[in-house]
């Protein structure tokens, strides 16, 4: 029996099937072509019904009220129809919501809008309005297992805002189906993703974790639920406890909620030519693994017929789980003490000016910042983070853009001398940055890249324009490759 | 004509190419392989993998029933 054989039945007993999960960020529906044309379709419907769609951020940014009340609600969406009552969600009225769908083969924004309206229309026919802050979209595994789930979060009476709460949810089926469904790891991935996008807008403050798990079996189950007690723990997070959800399939994700009294760095009308581009860590963390799965499952022998060596693909992956696994909270509170107190004017020479985290779409993230601000952008270098390994992914379309990846790289855009300032402190902390790029000046939000990003990105979007550069020669050629410092060009 | 059929319906990426890659190195040239899925993102990585890797692609439809079924000769 081979590898794969064996790991096909060990979750086959746990009643799961391999070929239908998903690894990370990849678990995502399409935000281009199906989610951002439903949400389009939906935005007319809602605003009649009192229901309003935030603007698109990495995270919810809400004026903080002290405490909020958080009330869960999942409806099913499995035949068509929705499943479930909307009640108990009344007190003093829901402000906000963070929403999770799980909906199998959206592959048309229709099917999807379609989805949505008809869940929309029932809370508003129970009188409920709100602003949805964030939404997170993910394919499902089988058909019965489609629902949305909202997270509301309610106004206390009389208090006042005294800062930003900052939520966010992500989840995810598994990181690596190699390793135990039950492993640390895999938790602890998918609770640093959906953490990322509150610590890269500095909300480092009074984090709480609200579980949305499943699975299949109650031994998988209580060890899901104790390794988010670990995780919660060892970060000094609170976990709220939630239910887990009803259906027999696999989910790791959570609700997260931090805060931050100062103001998170969303200057994007700040942005302006020279300004710099500057990740935390090399990025494209998801093809170590897609290679070495698709290695076990074409059998002995493929890695080495691509020109690899089937050890150093197994320790890039063991290496990137374990830097996926691990939160970016460090980070995050650099974040905060690079951003404006509340009420301070922002001054670009002290001030953080935008942040986002380069995840499921890879350095696509830089091109929507770009279009959110009105200027074009330049990369002038991508570092993988296994190099040889993101090209080999991509030139045998194993991953649609190898620049993708899960609790992925921190980015940061500053005025140079902030961005040299920064640098220094995260390596003083130990992390290897490297400025990749900068802004060109104001446009319509094209993204100019270097032309190895042809090599990195099979599935090429519009909106990029290839130019030459000559820094990339620096790169590492050797598949282990982990030093984004061989390519780091400060100044 | 040799043909054989390989179900991925019900799989996501990236299973359904790399078990078509697999299929495809089981047969001759001239033999055909019958892929049927469910999963939109496949149908672009297949077929750009089989016309790389020098096979033909015969035709991609849409099945009544729900689901594509790519057509590939090796």
């Amino acid at each position: 029996m081979t590898q794969w054989e064996e790991l096909e039945q060990h979750l086959a007993q746990l009643g799961l099937d391999p070929y239908r999960l998903a690894c990370g960020c990849a678990v995502k529906t399409d935000l281009r072509r199906v989610v951002y044309p439903a949400l389009q379709r939906l935005r007319p419907h809602l605003t009649q019904w009192g229901i309003s769609i935030a603007p698109r951020e990495d995270a919810d940014i809400a004026e903080l009220y002290d405490p909020p009340q958080i009330q869960r609600l999942m409806l099913s969406l499995f035949r068509g129809g929705v499943g479930g009552e909307v009640r108990g969600v009344r007190g003093e009225g829901p402000v906000r919501a963070i929403t999770l769908t799980s909906v199998y083969r959206a592959s048309e924004p229709d099917f999807l809008a379609e989805r949505w309206l008809s869940v929309y229309r029932q809370l508003a026919e129970a009188g409920l309005r709100f602003v949805v802050g964030k939404g997170h979209t993910i394919e499902a595994d089988a058909p019965e297992h489609q629902f949305v789930l909202f997270d509301f979060f309610a106004a206390t009476n009389g208090s006042q805002p005294r800062g930003y709460l900052v939520s966010n949810n992500d989840t995810i089926q598994l990181i690596d189906p190699t390793l135990d469904p039950g492993a640390f790891q895999q938790t602890a991935v998918a609770l640093a993703n959906a953490l990322n996008d509150l610590f890269s807008l500095g909300a480092v403050n009074n984090i709480r974790i609200l579980p949305v798990i499943a699975a299949p079996t109650e031994a998988l189950l209580r060890q899901i639920q104790k390794n988010i007690r670990d995780f919660g723990a060892r970060y000094s997070f609170t976990v709220v406890e939630q239910n887990p959800l009803p259906i027999k399939t696999l989910l790791l994700g959570a609700t997260v909620v931090g805060q931050t009294d100062r103001q998170p760095p969303v200057f994007y009308d700040r942005l302006q030519p020279g300004d710099q581009v500057l990740v935390h860590r090399a990025f494209g963390d998801l093809a170590p693994i897609n290679l070495y799965i698709e290695s076990l499952v074409m059998g002995d022998g493929y890695l080495e017929s691509l020109g690899l060596d089937s050890r150093e693909v197994c320790r890039a992956k063991e290496r990137v789980v374990e830097v996926m696994a691990t939160p970016n909270l460090a980070v995050g509170r650099l974040i905060y003490h690079y951003s404006p107190a509340l009420g301070e004017p922002f001054d670009p020479q002290r001030h953080i000016k935008a942040t986002t985290d380069l995840s499921g779409p890879g350095i696509d993230v830089f091109r929507e910042i770009a279009q959110r601000a009105g200027v074009n952008m330049r990369l002038e270098r991508i570092p993988p983070i296994c190099e040889g390994l993101a090209r080999a992914a991509t030139a045998h379309y194993i991953l649609p853009n190898s620049t993708a990846g899960t609790n992925g790289a921190v980015a940061v855009i500053a005025a140079s001398k902030v961005i040299e300032r920064f640098a220094a402190d995260l390596e003083r902390l130990g992390y290897r940055p490297a400025i990749i790029g900068s802004v060109e000046g104001p446009g319509e939000g094209i993204l100019s890249v270097p032309s190895v990003a042809r090599e990195l990105i099979a599935d090429w979007p519009e909106g990029y324009r290839l130019v030459e550069s000559k820094s990339q020669e620096s790169r590492v050629q050797t598949p282990d490759s982990q030093t984004p410092r061989q390519v780091r060009a400060y100044g | 004509m040799v043909k054989r059929v390989l179900d991925v319906r019900g799989q996501i990426c990236p299973y359904p190419l790399a078990l078509t890659k697999k299929s495809m190195m089981d047969l001759k040239a001239g033999e055909r392989l019958e892929v049927l899925l469910d999963y939109v993102p496949s149908l672009e990585t297949i077929p750009r993998w089989a016309e790389r890797a020098g096979h033909r692609v015969l035709c991609i439809e849409q099945r009544a029933e729900g689901g594509w079924c790519i057509l590939l000769e090796k």
